[in-house]
């Protein structure tokens, strides 16, 4: 959720916030004990220095007042601060003076007075007294006899006599109370002054510090993890230009490698990659070929079939036609002898309808005999007998030898200059004649009928072509295939036939139709022979 | 006016002797011719200058100092020198200072101030310098540049040779005596003791020290290697402290320990040689009438004491087992207890 650089500044902000309450704290205590030793001291010397007046131990020894005030306007002067809260002198027979400080609100009496005038060993005391809420540091001392000079006290020793020392007697008490308010202002200064704003600057230069540290330490991250994303982009060229000692540098130095390694590997990956595109190309030729192979196969496969086909139907076409062609001979000319004896014999009504009758059987014995010819035809397509043949005059034949419907139109081309070619001319004729027949099957309503004839290559290529309604995709295959057709008379031969002639003079047939459009086709013979 | 300065003098004597001798008449006469001279005296006080008088300054109350008062009292007895007062300085250097200023700042000037004690001998060298000045009871004086054209003094210490010589005679010679001393203090007290210990045959093992907290290790280093222990009046050496170690130590090991002060021996030590102070007062007294006799001289000098006294610890002398039948017989030989 947060980044490591907001991590960093958060954890170390936090740590240098403690850090900074921490040394606010010791400097607050340390500099309020600092006072307090402080105010001790200024306590002790102005005690002592009442103490050692000669004037106070004579105020002592004779109880007057008047004597004091001179010491006590030299020790006021020496408290500068005015940190003296009361003053109290006082003799084994009484106090002989209190003052305190007008803004002090404790009366005297509740401040307790020193009473150990026997004990000669009574020091300096200093303690902290809370009275009516105010507390003072109340510092006593006892003003003893005038000492004896050093040298007579050893002197007093020597001659045989108790150091005078020893006998000093306590004539009274001097006793100063100093208010803490002076002290509690200072360490409220100090606090306002030195304690807060160097808690601050703690805060705030450990904060920029921190600031500036989490830069220099996570920039480089930042900067690796920018080149890690181009790698991961693909950029393999990009490396880490960090040269410190440290654990980053470390890291640098493996990212580099790792980079290198990456790039290494990427480089054999991508020959790997070429060789196999390589092989994978090779393989795709080799398919195609296979494919093309394959459809060459399929193609000699489906000529085979079909020429075996072919051979069946005419083995079976010639034996039929053969035992068929005779007897159906032989009703045709007895037809004709009844036909003729008939029509001698006119006037008969009753012979009339035998005349239909007989028509009719003539008209579809033809028929049959037309049927058993062409199966003779095609199961004994002669070799063909080629001289050179003109193409136009072919062409021109064919049309003659049709007959034409008036709804079409015919368009006939025939390139100027086209050589003789070497073909069977009944045979091509016929195959002419089918190919137009067909033409005009497929317009019963009408059309364009296109026949051209020009030079190509090696070829003369003679398309006829029709507007009627195309054959469909699925049996483009098939209409080659004896006994095939899609007319409801036909027996399935005319193409077949035509097929068979083309082939027997090394051209070919081409097809192209389009449903509903009509249908092209193209057949090319050779201009010379082989 | 000369013949009748004695006379003058013991005035109240001699009313008392012609009471008893005399009849009143000639007395109630006399009464008269006396009350006159002394109204002349009164009025004409050159007349009477030739009487000398002495102010006293004590440095302390202690019994060593009155003694010497004392001897010094009786000493002037009957040598025209009048005791004008005697002041004690209480031993604060303060009120010292002060008194001694009270003094100065009197019409009066006396003829010659007694000062007994140091503090009373150093306020009054710094305060008088034109007056004669005698100072007594001043232990180990040398350290106070006590000299000057109008001071003499009697020095409280016996000498170093007097010292060992009881020593000798109390020990033999040729042992080894061990010294503990702050070279600051005693320093001058040791070098003369170097030559006179090489004198008497004694070997000084001498231990330097510089405060009072030295001595008890200084003593132990030193205890096995010397036959007796020497004193000296030396303020670093001898506290109240280090006086309860020393003593425990001494006796401890029975070490005969000689000094000057007769507290000492009352502490444990086996002898001191100390001066009478009565004596040191007499003393004193004889150089005040030399002194006022012969205004030409200012000063006599330092001198050694007079009189001796020997203390000796009876109890510690059984301890150690030291014979002291030679010296009981002795006139100045205090025995304690």
């Amino acid at each position: 959720m947060f980044s490591l650089r907001t991590k960093l500044i958060l954890c170390m902000s936090m740590l240098t916030i403690f850090i900074g309450i921490l040394s606010c704290l010791f400097f607050l205590i340390h500099s309020k004990s600092q006072q307090e030793e402080a105010l001790k001291k200024l306590g002790t010397s102005l005690v002592m220095q009442l103490a050692q007046d000669s004037e106070v131990k004579h105020a002592m020894n004779y109880t007057q007042s008047a004597f004091l005030d001179a010491p006590i306007k030299r020790v006021q002067t020496l408290d500068m601060e005015e940190e003296i809260g009361y003053c109290r002198i006082s003799n084994i027979k009484s106090v002989i003076i209190e003052e305190k400080a007008p803004w002090i609100n404790v009366q005297m009496k509740k401040i307790p007075t020193r009473h150990d005038y026997q004990n000669p060993d009574v020091q300096l005391t200093h303690r902290k007294i809370t009275s009516s809420g105010e507390t003072f540091y109340d510092f006593s001392i006892p003003v003893v006899e005038k000492q004896t000079f050093s040298e007579e006290a050893f002197a007093a020793q020597l001659l045989g006599e108790i150091p005078v020392k020893a006998e000093q007697k306590i004539l009274g008490f001097v006793q100063i109370g100093l208010s803490p308010h002076k002290l509690n202002e200072r360490i409220h200064r100090s606090i306002l002054r030195s304690i807060i704003p160097m808690g601050l600057s703690i805060v705030l230069g450990g904060i920029c510090i921190t600031f500036f540290f989490t830069k220099y330490f996570v920039s480089p991250i930042r900067h690796m993890a920018s080149i890690t994303l181009d790698i991961a982009k693909g950029n393999l060229t990009r490396t880490v230009d960090i040269h410190s000692r440290d654990e980053i540098g470390q890291l640098s130095l493996s990212f580099n490698q790792m980079t290198r390694a990456l790039r290494a590997s990427y480089d054999e990956k991508e020959k790997i990659m070429a060789q196999l595109r390589e092989n994978v190309n090779n393989l795709s030729n080799a398919n195609k070929e296979l494919v093309k192979i394959n459809e060459q196969l399929n193609e000699a496969q489906e000529r085979l079939v079909r020429s075996e086909k072919l051979a069946v139907v005419g083995k079976l076409a010639s034996g039929v036609g053969h035992e068929l062609r005779n007897p159906l001979g032989s009703i045709r000319n007895a037809l004709f002898i009844i036909k003729k004896k008939t029509t001698n014999t006119r006037g008969l009504n009753d012979d009339q309808k035998v005349i239909q009758l007989v028509e009719i059987i003539e008209k579809e014995t033809d028929r049959s005999i037309k049927i058993v010819n062409d199966l003779l035809g095609f199961s004994r397509t002669a070799k063909p007998a080629v001289s050179p043949t003109n193409i136009r005059s072919l062409i021109e034949s064919s049309l003659s030898r049709l007959i034409m419907p008036e709804k079409i139109n015919k368009v006939i081309q025939v390139e100027d200059s086209l050589p003789l070619i070497p073909v069977d001319a009944n045979q091509i004729e016929q195959v002419l004649i089918n190919l137009i027949q067909n033409a005009l099957d497929a317009m019963p309503n009408g059309g364009w009928l296109t026949i051209l004839a020009q030079r190509e290559d090696k070829f003369i290529a003679i398309t006829i072509t029709d507007t009627g309604c195309g054959i469909p995709h699925t049996v483009k295959n098939k209409i080659f295939d004896p006994l095939f057709t899609t007319k409801p008379k036909g027996i399935g031969l005319g193409l077949a036939i035509s097929l068979n002639i083309i082939q027997r003079h090394e051209g070919f047939i081409d097809l192209k139709s389009k449903e509903g459009e009509g249908t092209s086709f193209t057949v090319k013979l050779p201009i010379t022979k082989t | 006016m000369k013949l009748k300065l004695p006379f003058l003098n013991t005035k109240e004597i001699m009313i008392e002797k012609y009471l008893h001798q005399r009849n009143i008449q000639i007395f109630t006469a006399l009464w008269f011719i006396l009350a006159f001279l002394s109204q002349i005296s009164f009025l004409s006080p050159q007349i009477f200058a030739k009487e000398n008088t002495v102010v006293i300054i004590q440095s302390q109350q202690i019994a060593a100092y009155n003694e010497a008062i004392k001897g010094f009292e009786e000493g002037c007895k009957g040598k025209s020198i009048s005791i004008n007062s005697i002041y004690n300085l209480n031993g604060d250097t303060d009120e010292g200072k002060r008194i001694i200023q009270n003094i100065k700042d009197n019409e009066f000037e006396p003829d010659l101030i007694l000062a007994v004690g140091v503090l009373a001998a150093t306020l009054v060298k710094e305060q008088f310098t034109d007056v004669p000045i005698i100072f007594c009871m001043v232990i180990n004086h040398k350290r106070f540049n006590l000299q000057g054209a109008n001071i003499t003094g009697i020095s409280s210490e016996v000498s170093v040779e007097d010292q060992f010589a009881i020593l000798k005679e109390l020990l033999g010679a040729h042992k080894n005596v061990g010294v503990i001393y702050d070279p600051m203090k005693t320093g001058k007290i040791i070098s003369e003791a170097d030559v006179v210990a090489k004198r008497l045959e004694f070997n000084l093992i001498k231990t330097k020290i510089t405060s009072e907290n030295e001595v008890a290790s200084a003593l132990k280093n030193m205890i096995d290697k010397i036959d007796a222990l020497w004193m000296i009046p030396d303020s670093t050496v001898i506290t109240k402290n280090s006086l309860n170690v020393i003593s425990k130590t001494i006796l401890e090991h029975r070490l005969p320990t000689f000094c000057t002060s007769d507290a000492i021996v009352k502490a444990g030590a086996l002898v001191s040689v100390s001066p009478d102070y009565t004596y040191t007062g007499l003393q004193a007294a004889r150089m005040a009438q030399t002194l006022l006799n012969n205004p030409s001289t200012a000063s006599l000098g330092i001198t050694q004491p007079d009189k001796l006294k020997l203390t000796l610890n009876t109890q510690t002398a059984e301890i150690i087992g030291v014979n002291l039948a030679s010296f009981q017989s002795h006139p100045d030989v205090v025995l304690y207890p």
